[in-house]
């Protein structure tokens, strides 16, 4: 399958590979237990920082979309097309969506929300 | 009559390889980036052409010139060889330094430009889009299984070879460059084939196919002569050891035939890759896409 990457798009590089990876996986274009270019041969190959790729596959494995079998590499997750209809992405955005709606109706200010949501991403990082 | 023939023969194949080597090859070579120039100009393709045409053009005097001294050099020296009346050993030994000059002189000294080539390509930015296979490349993709395994059965030889020696007759000549050296591209060759090794790109603009050939030419070229020169190496070791009687002209003889034939080889490869190539990438105009 081909990968492809634009520089111009708002959107960052490594979101761009995850999105191509999981839909591949997703549409069953990438087979379970196929495997995956190293992160250096990718880094090479589309000419960006490996940790850009190994961003994008580190946050895959997260998802079980992909695994690291040690010095083989990485392949896709034997039920990685099972997972592939999770978005934990997504499912983040609905959980704060409902609980900024829920702080909006207890009167807080947007600005107010929004240094809440920003000292509390401090303190956990 | 025997020794007539010999002297003949090598002086025939010693004629040909100065003939080859220093003149032909490095005209073929001359007019491909001539016609590179003519049919792709560097105003209309400024991406071919990471360093400057007057820099490149003068570099190719520096190697004509090179070649012509070299060629002018080794010419001497066969007539030198034939108006002494050198025994036969005594022109093989002329023909092989003189074939490791032809040879490796100007790679040497083309070295410095070809990394300059090289920096500059990475140096320019690549497109915004860029698009490649997502696939685990494996060495099988690029040499076909046979190839790998005559490339390493070649050094297994040879450094086989080496090492009994080492053991049984160390005072045998040639045991140690054989050894690292065949060590050194067996460690490549398996490095390569674990699938932990990085194919780079030529550049930031050539095409998927394109790509794909130029990255598997230096990996052909390094299992067939691993296979070629492996079994060369071997049977050297296995004559300074005495092990093996055999007229060692002969072998250097076949040694500059087959340099003659890769010297040629290469040279026509390049001259089809003008028709090959896909150069619209390298246009200024072009969409910029970048595949590998």
């Amino acid at each position: 399958m081909q990968i492809s990457i634009d520089e111009r798009s708002p959107e960052p590089v490594f979101l761009q590979l995850i999105t191509q990876i999981r839909e591949a996986v997703r549409s069953g274009e990438l087979k379970p237990d196929s495997p995956l270019p190293t992160i250096r041969q990718l880094a090479a190959d589309l000419q960006i920082n490996p940790n850009t790729v190994a961003k994008a596959y580190r946050l895959l494995e997260r998802d079980t979309l992909i695994e690291t079998r040690g010095r083989k590499g990485s392949f896709v997750h034997r039920d990685g097309k099972k997972h592939s209809k999770i978005d934990l992405g997504s499912q983040a955005t609905s959980v704060l969506a409902q609980t900024i709606a829920s702080l909006r109706a207890t009167g807080l200010t947007d600005s107010e929300i929004r240094n809440a949501f920003t000292s509390v991403m401090k303190e956990y990082t | 009559m025997n020794l007539n023939i010999q002297v003949l023969l090598t002086s025939l194949v010693f004629a040909s390889q100065i003939v080859v080597l220093s003149f032909y090859a490095p005209l073929r070579w001359r007019r491909y980036y001539a016609s590179l120039f003519t049919r792709f100009p560097p105003e209309q393709y400024p991406r071919l052409y990471p360093l400057p045409r007057n820099d490149i053009e003068r570099k190719l005097a520096i190697f004509r010139s090179l070649h012509l001294v070299i060629g002018v050099g080794a010419a001497l020296t066969l007539s030198a060889c034939l108006i002494v009346g050198a025994s036969p050993r005594g022109f093989v030994s002329c023909m092989s330094v003189s074939s490791l000059v032809q040879v490796f002189l100007p790679l040497y000294i083309a070295m410095p430009l070809s990394a300059r080539i090289s920096q500059a390509f990475r140096a320019m930015p690549p497109p915004s889009v860029r698009s490649v296979e997502l696939r685990h490349w494996q060495m099988t993709d690029f040499v076909s299984p046979s190839w790998i395994a005559l490339g390493i059965a070649g050094q297994v030889l040879a450094l086989g070879c080496a090492a009994v020696l080492y053991l049984y007759r160390p005072d045998t000549l040639g045991i140690l460059p054989v050894g690292i050296g065949s060590a050194a591209v067996l460690s490549r060759m398996l490095y390569l084939l674990s699938g932990h090794a990085a194919f780079a790109r030529p550049d930031p603009y050539m095409s998927q196919a394109d790509t794909f050939r130029v990255r598997r030419r230096p990996y052909r070229l390094l299992f067939c002569m691993g296979a070629g020169f492996g079994a060369l190496f071997a049977f050297v070791l296995l004559y300074n050891a005495r092990l093996i009687r055999f007229d060692f002209s002969y072998i250097m003889m076949a040694f500059s035939v087959g340099m003659q034939v890769l010297a040629v080889a290469l040279a026509s490869l390049q001259d089809s890759d003008l028709d090959r190539r896909d150069f619209s990438v390298y246009r200024a105009d072009s969409g910029a896409q970048a595949t590998s």
